[in-house]
């Protein structure tokens, strides 16, 4: 039955994706509803919340503050948390009751920055698209508010963009890709925006030397970066290597599916293919981006969809979200889990 | 109880039709609310010897919190006629729609019609239903008729056709159903017959007549409608006749 879920719960909403981004940068960050919207960031879309503090904040909207249209208590209300808490910036992030009253988040990202003294950036998320394309609004308002200097480009500086723990999966993360890029004595700066590095880095974004898309979701800034810094970048995933188990598999001839935010699965794509792998399909719940997409790649959206195609598609090997595997009892070949946080809610074990 | 909702194009005298039939029902010994639908909040003026009532939105704006009585939102004027305006948000701002329903629940919150015992309601809606809640007032358990506004003009009929056309696409909800059209004449060439020609299309009939009279707009200057300025004349007898009509039709459906 399309839209029936009986087996992957509810995925993160946009607004959650950009509260994602935003959320290490040391902001006020004003999710505009009710209450539920933030409950859902703390309690179930942003596993930093258990070990990073982030000043995250509802506006609290009520029924007559929707009728009414009151910007300006919201403008009152962020005023005076930013005489509370220490911020460098604040950020309004939309839900749907904004969305369905046509609140104008420019105008309200202006009469704000009036009051508080404090850059203002708006996303417009509407709560209606999924966490990825909130990311993608939110690095796009980010680089454009604050990385706006062109500087001279550093040698050896190379930028992450796209990485959050929905689509990363680890906390551990920047750690990781700092680790395995400095393997290469060329970069000696690793910037891994919005996970370990703060709004200082964005504001000297135009310094990389390059820039490396970890996730779709970080395409827009990265071509934002390219037009207007000239930066070059690339959507890639330098630790595949470790989300493929070293089992002594033999890939050769083999037909794989991969499952998984599209620069991952693309860059475990390619790890298999230079193991022999002779056919390999990328697959995901979420955004696939034309210039990512080899032919016969798909977008999937309904759970049968997948039970389907897994169990039908004569594939020898399907790399998934461990969550999925239930999904599927009539498939015969082998399951490798690889963690999607943004699927099943879990982070990667750390092995 | 009788329960009519009036529509039409803005600027076509739903107002005016709408406080003269409040005024006709209460000359005639019914007991009569009139609830303007419209952020303008100005249908009940000539009911009010032209002083604007506090609006609910307002009341909630102002108070920051909910009225606990009838009296902090309404008012009462000419011949005891109940008077009540939804209002609005801040042009631009918020959601009029939003506001309306909001403010049906607040006066069914007030138990107004438990408490108030009115014989006749009359909803004044805003030019056309633009959204779910400017069609709040036709659903269930609110008018159970509407009249449309109109005149011979080409966009006043236009408009009178989508909103017949928005209370057909109602039935299957039990909303309510198209009573009649009053023609609110504005001497435009051959309106009877354009009238006549929407109404026989539509196959809704016309049923009440208002001659384009500056009577009436004598008597709103004066903040009051023609009825509480001069019952006996030619106008006023139109407004009669329309609420006579509808009380039959009522008392038949008893």
């Amino acid at each position: 039955m399309k839209g029936l879920r009986k087996y992957l719960t509810p995925f993160a909403p946009d607004q959650s994706g950009a509260v994602s981004v935003l959320y290490e940068l040391g902001g006020i960050l004003v999710i505009c509803d009710a209450g539920g919207c933030v409950g859902n960031v703390c309690g179930f879309d942003e596993p930093r919340w258990f070990s990073k503090k982030s000043a995250i904040f509802s506006a609290g909207l009520r029924d007559m503050d929707a009728i009414l249209g009151r910007d300006d208590r919201l403008v009152a209300k962020l005023s005076d948390a930013a005489e509370k808490v220490e911020a460098s910036f604040a950020a309004i992030i939309g839900t749907p009751v904004p969305a369905v009253i046509g609140t104008d988040y420019k105008a309200l990202g202006r009469m704000t920055e009036k009051k508080t003294g404090l850059p203002v950036i708006t996303v417009d998320t509407d709560g209606m698209e999924l966490y990825d394309a909130g990311q993608e609004k939110a690095y796009l308002a980010l680089f454009k508010a604050f990385a706006v200097e062109k500087l001279p480009v550093e040698a050896g500086r190379i930028g992450i963009l796209g990485a959050t723990p929905q689509d990363v999966s680890d906390l551990h993360f920047p750690e990781k890709i700092k680790a395995a890029l400095k393997n290469n004595a060329c970069n000696r700066n690793i910037i891994c925006y919005g996970m370990g590095d703060g709004l200082d880095a964005v504001k000297t974004a135009s310094a990389a030397e390059k820039n490396l898309v970890v996730s779709p979701s970080g395409l827009a800034a990265a071509r934002y970066l390219e037009e207007s810094f000239g930066t070059p970048y690339e959507a890639c995933y330098p630790l595949a290597k470790e989300l493929i188990p070293e089992d002594g598999c033999d890939y050769t001839g083999k037909k794989v599916l991969v499952v998984h935010q599209q620069v991952i699965a693309n860059a475990i794509r390619d790890e298999i293919r230079a193991r022999g792998g002779a056919e390999v399909t990328v697959g995901s719940w979420f955004a696939m981006k034309t210039e990512l997409k080899e032919e016969g790649d798909l977008a999937l959206k309904e759970e049968d969809d997948f039970t389907e195609l897994a169990e039908n598609g004569g594939w020898d090997v399907i790399f998934a979200d461990g969550c999925m595997a239930r999904m599927i009892p009539k498939f015969a070949g082998k399951f490798v889990n690889v963690t999607h946080f943004a699927v099943s809610g879990k982070l990667r074990q750390q092995g | 109880m009788l329960k009519v909702a009036i529509y039409g194009k803005g600027g076509i005298g739903k107002s005016t039709v709408t406080s003269n039939l409040a005024a006709a029902f209460a000359v005639l010994g019914k007991r009569v609310i009139q609830i303007g639908c419209d952020p303008k909040a100005d249908s009940t003026i000539n009911l009010l010897g032209g002083e604007p009532l506090r609006p609910v939105m307002n009341f909630m704006r102002e108070e920051d919190e909910e009225p606990e009585k009838l009296e902090d939102i309404s008012k009462e004027g000419f011949g005891g006629v109940l008077c009540i305006e939804t209002g609005g948000p801040t042009p631009g701002l918020g959601c009029a729609g939003r506001g309306i329903i909001a403010t049906f629940q607040l006066l069914e919150d007030l138990k107004l019609f438990e408490r108030y015992k009115p014989d006749v309601v009359l909803y004044d809606v805003l030019g056309d239903v633009v959204c779910g809640g400017f069609a709040a007032p036709i659903r269930e358990g609110y008018a159970e008729k509407v009249l449309i506004v109109t005149s011979g003009e080409k966009m006043a009929l236009y408009a009178a056709d989508n909103i017949s056309r928005a209370v057909k696409n109602f039935e299957d909800r039990s909303y309510a159903r198209v009573f009649g059209v009053v023609l609110n004449h504005r001497n435009v060439e051959n309106e009877n017959e354009k009238v006549q020609a929407f109404a026989d299309r539509s196959g809704i009939p016309i049923v009440g007549e208002i001659p384009r009279s500056d009577e009436i707009i004598r008597y709103e200057d004066q903040g009051m409608t023609v009825i509480e300025g001069d019952a006996d004349s030619t106008i006023s007898r139109r407004f009669f006749d329309l609420a006579e009509l509808l009380l039959s039709d009522e008392a038949k459906e008893d």
